[in-house]
């Protein structure tokens, strides 16, 4: 990102295009580089499905079908065929289970930092020991419901369903049964099975692949390759540390993650003992986040949009929209924030989904970084409070889960946050609020290529100025045209497999391989920033408080609309949507 | 790091801005020392921070993913809410059934 608005970011119709930028700029570098993981993903996970793929997801359409035709309510086989659906992943597959330990990231301690990155075997035998007591515990309360479960239903099924009294029971029985098995699978049982690990043999390989990575692209795009070498391993050590600092248990739970301390410790270095010269030709901020840009934009599945039907399209897609826009000229008439960018890179962030947009924005209009890291830093801050806040006051006011869930999902920034919140509903609130949070994540890819036009056609141009339909295409920003392909592609890859599809590319090809390959490059992106950050301009840039406000007023605006729509879509319009998913 | 004008002044103010540098450095991991280990610890231990920090704690979730594909809940949301509600739209298709009738083909064993 610019150090500062420069005479060339303003359009003036003299830009031309040679074939030479598809290797010389960046923006194409990031295309390629993205887009060659993304095969390599392919043809790792595609020849190797789980055994029994297409059987077992046969077997378990017609055991949910038979099952919602056979009762009133989900029974125990619906549960038990959902959660067999859900546990068939690619990425549980023992290939994919060594390519995790390759890009996996350091480990979660509370005390000792140095177990992020080793854990004994001894240690962790004690850790097991202490867990063991509360897991078994939690087994055998899985196993009560679960009997009692099955009692009351076939109690019920006796009745041939139709006593509502006995349905009653056994739905009553049922939703115990699953709070239990939360409970069973949640942190108690991570802690009573955690094994011993070594992480820093792999962390060093990585180094070594992403340095030889990023280097193959700076020899064309005019970076010093070896300089790019010889400083690459200080950014990646401080994204080392910033994960480790962010997974310690405090921070975590308060949803201070590795991002936020990459840049805090970068600004930390680079505004006391300064940033040594030798990693300057290593902060390459656009390059590392270009490329993660490309691969997010393969999470952009647009048949994610329907996941919950159509009131879901609509508290998000209609609210998201018009939050950002009305945040934005609240910023730009009433505020008068000086910077369009940041005024747009806050808006984004706060209206759609927390760091994942502000980082797609930010790069779609050429904000600074110091732009990034204000809306970044606010994201995270006012996600705290409203994760603690926002399902305080649901419960406390007695909210139905399904309102309550759509509005966590719609308001919150993050997903981490937003499935933490939901949790304190139950598991339909949650649900029903990572659902939503899914949707808004999606729309990102529609903001950033809108944020990109808009700025390359209406603000990055003279007054009075009409900006030919050439010159947007000069000036666009290309990286962009790369997280939109991989959208498209993988949207339609992922609706060519059916069923499969999430088995293989949403459980598979992402999760199982960009997406942990994306965090490290957003990570080092970060770190690069906070390198080459200057308190003293994030000052400048926060002047009056302006960014706060406007981060304030729009989640306000946003609160309030959101909770509007969310009411009328689920409670009046599409009633039997709510009624299905409180079954 | 500014340079004064003088070598021998250049040499010292180096030294202190340095040496400076340093402790601030020290200071600010001592303040993240300090909110991780004091400050955030109490305030999740506030009264109505608590209920919602011991329900995190307790499911898992991860408060710092900023990215569906980053959380297994979204899976698992995701997966269970669309077919929750095709099992409505399905049941809404066939109309009534007659009550009673067994699963034909019910999974076997359990996922995840």
């Amino acid at each position: 990102m610019p150090e500062e608005a420069k005479p060339s970011d303003v359009v003036a119709n003299h830009g031309k295009w040679e074939w030479s930028e598809l290797y010389r700029k960046e923006d194409w570098w990031a295309i390629w580089l993205g887009f060659l993981v993304l095969l390599v993903g392919l043809l790792l996970f595609l020849p190797r499905p789980p055994a029994g793929m297409h059987e077992t997801l046969a077997v378990t359409d017609a055991a949910l079908a038979a099952e919602a035709a056979r009762a009133p309510f989900q029974t125990l086989e619906w549960h038990e065929a959902n959660d067999t659906r859900g546990g068939l992943r690619a990425r549980n597959e023992p290939f994919a289970k060594t390519l995790a330990k390759w890009l996996g990231t350091p480990g979660g301690w509370t005390a000792n930092p140095l177990e992020s990155l080793y854990l004994s075997e001894a240690a962790a035998a004690r850790r097991r020991a202490a867990a063991e007591p509360a897991y078994r515990e939690a087994q055998e309360a899985t196993g009560r419901a679960l009997a009692e479960a099955r009692e009351a239903q076939e109690r019920a099924a006796a009745a041939e369903f139709a006593n509502p009294e006995l349905n009653d029971r056994a739905e009553t029985a049922i939703r115990q049964w699953r709070q239990a098995r939360e409970t069973e699978r949640g942190s108690v049982r991570t802690r009573a099975t955690v094994k011993a690990y070594n992480k820093i043999p792999y962390l060093a390989g990585l180094l070594v692949l992403s340095m030889l990575f990023f280097a193959v692209g700076t020899r064309f795009i005019g970076i010093h390759t070896a300089r790019f070498m010889g400083g690459f391993w200080f950014v990646f050590l401080l994204a080392v540390a910033a994960w480790v600092v962010g997974a310690q248990s405090t921070l975590k739970d308060w949803g201070f993650g590795g991002l936020i301390w990459a840049i805090l410790g970068g600004m930390l270095i680079s505004n006391t003992v300064g940033v040594p010269g030798f990693v300057r030709e290593a902060l390459q901020t656009e390059y590392y986040i270009k490329t993660g840009l490309v691969l997010l934009g393969a999470e952009i599945l647009f048949s994610k949009i329907l996941a919950i039907g159509q009131p879901g399209i609509f508290v998000t897609w209609l609210v998201t929209p018009v939050v950002l826009v009305l945040t934005f000229l609240f910023g730009q008439r009433v505020l008068k924030i000086e910077s369009k960018t940041l005024n747009i890179t806050v808006s984004a962030d706060m209206s759609v989904c927390g760091v994942s947009a502000a980082i797609a924005t930010a790069a779609a209009c050429r904000a600074k970084k110091e732009e990034l890291t204000i809306a970044v830093g606010m994201s995270m801050l006012f996600t705290a409070v409203m994760m603690i806040a926002l399902p305080s006051f649901i419960v406390y006011v007695g909210m139905h889960p399904v309102l309550g869930g759509a509005w966590i999902g719609g308001t919150v920034d993050s997903t981490g946050a937003v499935v933490a919140a939901g949790a304190f509903l139950g598991e339909t609130g949650m649900f029903v609020a990572a659902t939503i949070k899914m949707i808004q994540n999606v729309m990102i890819g529609v903001i950033a290529f809108g944020v990109a036009v808009y700025w390359c056609s209406r603000v990055d141009c003279l007054p009075g100025q009409k900006v030919s339909k050439m010159e947007i295409w000069y000036r666009f920003p290309k990286f962009v045209l790369g997280f939109i392909a991989a959208s498209i592609v993988f949207s339609a890859i992922l609706a060519a497999m059916g069923g499969a599809g999430d088995v293989m590319i949403d459980q598979g090809v992402l999760r199982g391989f960009s997406v942990p390959i994306r965090d490290w490059f957003f990570i080092l992106a970060f770190s690069s920033i906070g390198l080459s950050t200057n308190f003293r301009e994030m000052a400048h840039q926060f002047k009056g408080g302006k960014p706060a406000i406007l981060y304030v007023c729009g989640q306000s605006l946003n609160l309030a609309l959101t909770l509007t729509v969310a009411y009328i879509m689920f409670f009046w319009v599409f009633p039997g949507v709510t009624e299905s998913l409180m079954k | 790091m500014t340079a004064a004008a003088h070598p021998a002044d250049r040499h010292i103010a180096g030294a202190g801005s340095r040496l400076s540098g340093w402790i601030r450095l020290a200071l600010g991991l001592g303040a993240i020392w300090l909110l991780a280990f004091v400050v955030l610890p109490w305030g999740a231990g506030l009264g109505p921070v608590r209920p919602v920090m011991e329900v995190l704690a307790a499911s898992g979730a991860e408060a710092t993913q900023y990215f569906y594909t980053q959380s297994e809940e979204t899976a698992r949301a995701q997966m269970y809410v669309r077919n929750t509600l095709s099992s409505t739209r399905s049941d809404a298709r066939r109309g009534p059934q007659p009550a009673g009738t067994a699963s034909p083909a019910s999974p076997s064993r359990s996922g995840q």
